[in-house]
C-alpha cells in the first residue's frame, strides 16, 4: 500500500513520530473533558499494566495490541506506531488484591497505608462492600482497615472465573483448536473439549492478574486446571504405537548423560525395583530410624 | 589425594553386596583414620553404619577428608569385573569428581582402571548414643541368615524374643506359624560357632522380616553376627569383617499392635 501511495507524487505523506497514538475509548469518555481522565501505571504481581480512571471513578484497564510492521494513515500523515490501545473495564479488586495479599495477612491495616504510589489513587474507586469480598473490615467504618481472607478471596476468584468463563461461552471465541466452518460436532465429548478448552482461557485471563500463589490456592480448591496441566494429554493420541521406542530413546539419553556429563551426576530418581518394593512395604508399621537417632 | 588399596577384591565385593540391597547410592567419607559411611535406606527404617580402618588396607592415603557420593549400582557394575583373588586400588584426587578403581591381577600382568562418576548426596549423619543393650546374642552369621530365610516364609514380621533360657524368633501368618529356639551352646570347640547371650533383662521386640534379610547379604564377611536388643530402641544387627573393621545394622523396632 505504502509503495503504491509514494508513487502518486500528489500524495504528500508526512511521517508522523512515534508518539502519536491510536486509541479506542468508551464514548462516555469523550463526554467526560479529558483533563479528567486519569492515567496511572501499576505493576500487578505478574505483568506491569496501566490504568485509566474516569470521573465517575470507574477503573479500565488500558490494553495494548502491538503488531509489528504496522501503520496508520492519519490524514495525510502516517503513524508508525501501530499499536492500538484499548480500555477495558476491569474490577478494582483485581488492583487491590495484591497489597492485600501482601500487607494485611496477618493484621488489620488501612487501605490508606497499604495503597501507596499510585495505587493511592484508586482507594476512592472502591467501595468498602467491594473490598469486604476479599477481606473481612476491622475497626471504625471510616477507617477503612481490613485484614486479608483467603478463603473469601478464593470465593470471589471462583466468581470471576465463572463470569469470564460465561462471557466467553456467550462470545463463542475460544474453541478447542481449529475446525472447518462446516464442520459438525459429532459427539458430546466435542463440546467438552471447548468446554476445556473455555475454562483454560479463563482462568489464564483470571491469573494474569493474581500472584502465582494464589493461583495454585485456586487451583487447588477448585481443580480448575487439572486438565490443562498437560497440553500432551489433551493431543490425540498416535494411532501408531511407538511407546517402546520413545522408552528406548529415553533411556539412551539418560545413559548418555550418566556417561559423558563432565559435571557431577546429580541424585536421580531410581526406578523402584521389586526389591525396593517389598522393603518399602516391609517398612510400614516399623517407627523411624530417624525418632532414635538424633542429626549430627 | 586419596588412595587405598586391598589385597582381596573379593572383601571390597562383599562388603557392597552387604549394603546394595538396602542402599541405592551412599557416601563413603574417607579420612586419615579409615573409610566410613552411614545412610538410611529409603524408608528410612533401617541405617547402615561400615566401618574400614585403614589399618586394615594394604595401603592407605588419605591427605585430605574426602566424601565419595557413589551410586551402588554402578559401582558393583565396576567391582563385577574383578576377579576375587585381584588387587583393588581406590583412587581419587582431592575435589575430584571421579573416582578410580584399579584392578591388578595376582601376577601383575593385569591391570584395568575403571572410573566412575561421584555424585552430591546431602546425606545426613545421625549421632548414634552409646548404649547398654538389655540382651546381646551371638550366633554363627549363617544360623541367623537361616531363620530369617525360614521365617520370611511366614509372616512379615520376626518376634525376637530373648530369655535366660535362649532366645526364641518367631513369626506368624495366614499359612501358619514358626517358631525357632536356639539356647545357649554349653561347650564349644570354635567360638564362631557358638551361641552365647548376654542379658541384663529379657527383652521382646518385633521387626520387619524383609530388613534382617536383606541385613544377612553381609553373612559372607563373618562367621559371627551378634544382635544387640533393649526395648523400644532399635536393633543392632552386627558383622565384624575380619581385621579391616565392621558393619552395623540398625533397625527401627515395629510398632506395636496393641498400641495402635
Amino acid at each position: 500500500m505504502s509503495r503504491r501511495s509514494s508513487n502518486k507524487k500528489s500524495v504528500n505523506l508526512k511521517v508522523q513520530n512515534s508518539s502519536t497514538k491510536v486509541l479506542f475509548l468508551e464514548k462516555q469518555f469523550l463526554k467526560e473533558e479529558q483533563n479528567e481522565l486519569e492515567v496511572i501505571s501499576i505493576s500487578l504481581p505478574r505483568k506491569n499494566s496501566t490504568f485509566v480512571k474516569s470521573k465517575k471513578g470507574l477503573i479500565y484497564e488500558l490494553i495494548q495490541f502491538n503488531e509489528k510492521h504496522r501503520s496508520y494513515f492519519i490524514d495525510k500523515t502516517v503513524c508508525s506506531n501501530g499499536k492500538i490501545y484499548m480500555t477495558s473495564q476491569i474490577d478494582p479488586l483485581f488492583i487491590f488484591i495484591q497489597y492485600v495479599e501482601a500487607n494485611c495477612k496477618t493484621k488489620a491495616q488501612p487501605l490508606t497505608q497499604i495503597m501507596t504510589g499510585p495505587a493511592e489513587l484508586f482507594i476512592e474507586a472502591l467501595k468498602s462492600s467491594q473490598m469486604k469480598m476479599i477481606a473481612d473490615q476491622k475497626g471504625p467504618d471510616d477507617l477503612k482497615a481490613f485484614i486479608y481472607n483467603e478463603d473469601k478471596t478464593l470465593k470471589w476468584l471462583k466468581l470471576k472465573f465463572n463470569n469470564v468463563k460465561k462471557s466467553l461461552k456467550d462470545l463463542k471465541i475460544v474453541s478447542s483448536g481449529a475446525s472447518s466452518m462446516n464442520f459438525v460436532k459429532s459427539s458430546l465429548q466435542e463440546d467438552n473439549d471447548d468446554e476445556d478448552a473455555i475454562e483454560e482461557t479463563a482462568f489464564g485471563i483470571i491469573s494474569e492478574y493474581i500472584s502465582l500463589d494464589l493461583i495454585e490456592k485456586l487451583d487447588q480448591h477448585y481443580g480448575i486446571s487439572k486438565k490443562s496441566k498437560d497440553p500432551i494429554t489433551q493431543k490425540r493420541k498416535s494411532e501408531v504405537k511407538n511407546d517402546e521406542n520413545e522408552q528406548k530413546k529415553i533411556k539412551l539419553e539418560d545413559q548418555e548423560n550418566s556417561l559423558f556429563s563432565p559435571k557431577k551426576v546429580e541424585k536421580l530418581e531410581t526406578k523402584a525395583t521389586s526389591k525396593t518394593k517389598a522393603l518399602e512395604k516391609a517398612a510400614k508399621g516399623s517407627k523411624s530410624i530417624n525418632s532414635f537417632f538424633t542429626k549430627k | 589425594m586419596f588412595e587405598a588399596r586391598l589385597i582381596s577384591s573379593g572383601i571390597l565385593k562383599k562388603v557392597l553386596d552387604a549394603i546394595k540391597d538396602l542402599l541405592n547410592e551412599a557416601t563413603f567419607d574417607c579420612s586419615d583414620s579409615g573409610i566410613q559411611l552411614q545412610a538410611m535406606d529409603n524408608s528410612h527404617v533401617s541405617l547402615v553404619s561400615l566401618n574400614m580402618r585403614s589399618d586394615g588396607f594394604d595401603k592407605y592415603r588419605c591427605d585430605r577428608n574426602l566424601s565419595m557420593g557413589m551410586n551402588l549400582a554402578n559401582m558393583a557394575k565396576i567391582l563385577k569385573c574383578a576377579n576375587n583373588t585381584d588387587t583393588v586400588t581406590i583412587k581419587a584426587q582431592d575435589n575430584a569428581d571421579t573416582v578410580t578403581f584399579m584392578f591388578e591381577s595376582q601376577n601383575q600382568e593385569k591391570v584395568s582402571d575403571y572410573e566412575m562418576k561421584l555424585m552430591n548426596l546431602d546425606q545426613e549423619h545421625l549421632g548414634i548414643p552409646e548404649t547398654d543393650y538389655a540382651c546381646i546374642v551371638r550366633m554363627p552369621s549363617h544360623e541367623f541368615a537361616r531363620i530369617c530365610r525360614d521365617l520370611t516364609q511366614f509372616g512379615e514380621s520376626v518376634v525376637i524374643t530373648c530369655t535366660k533360657e535362649g532366645v526364641r524368633f518367631s513369626a506368624s501368618g495366614d499359612s501358619g506359624s514358626a517358631n525357632i529356639k536356639l539356647a545357649q551352646t554349653s561347650s564349644v570347640d570354635k567360638e564362631e560357632e557358638a551361641v552365647s547371650i548376654e542379658m541384663q533383662e529379657p527383652v521382646t521386640l518385633t521387626f520387619a522380616c524383609q530388613y534382617l534379610n536383606s541385613f544377612t547379604k553381609a553373612t559372607p564377611l563373618s562367621p559371627q553376627v551378634s544382635l544387640s536388643m533393649s526395648a523400644d530402641v532399635p536393633l543392632v544387627v552386627e558383622y565384624q569383617i575380619p581385621d579391616l573393621g565392621h558393619i552395623r545394622y540398625y533397625l527401627a523396632p515395629k510398632i506395636e499392635e496393641d498400641e495402635n
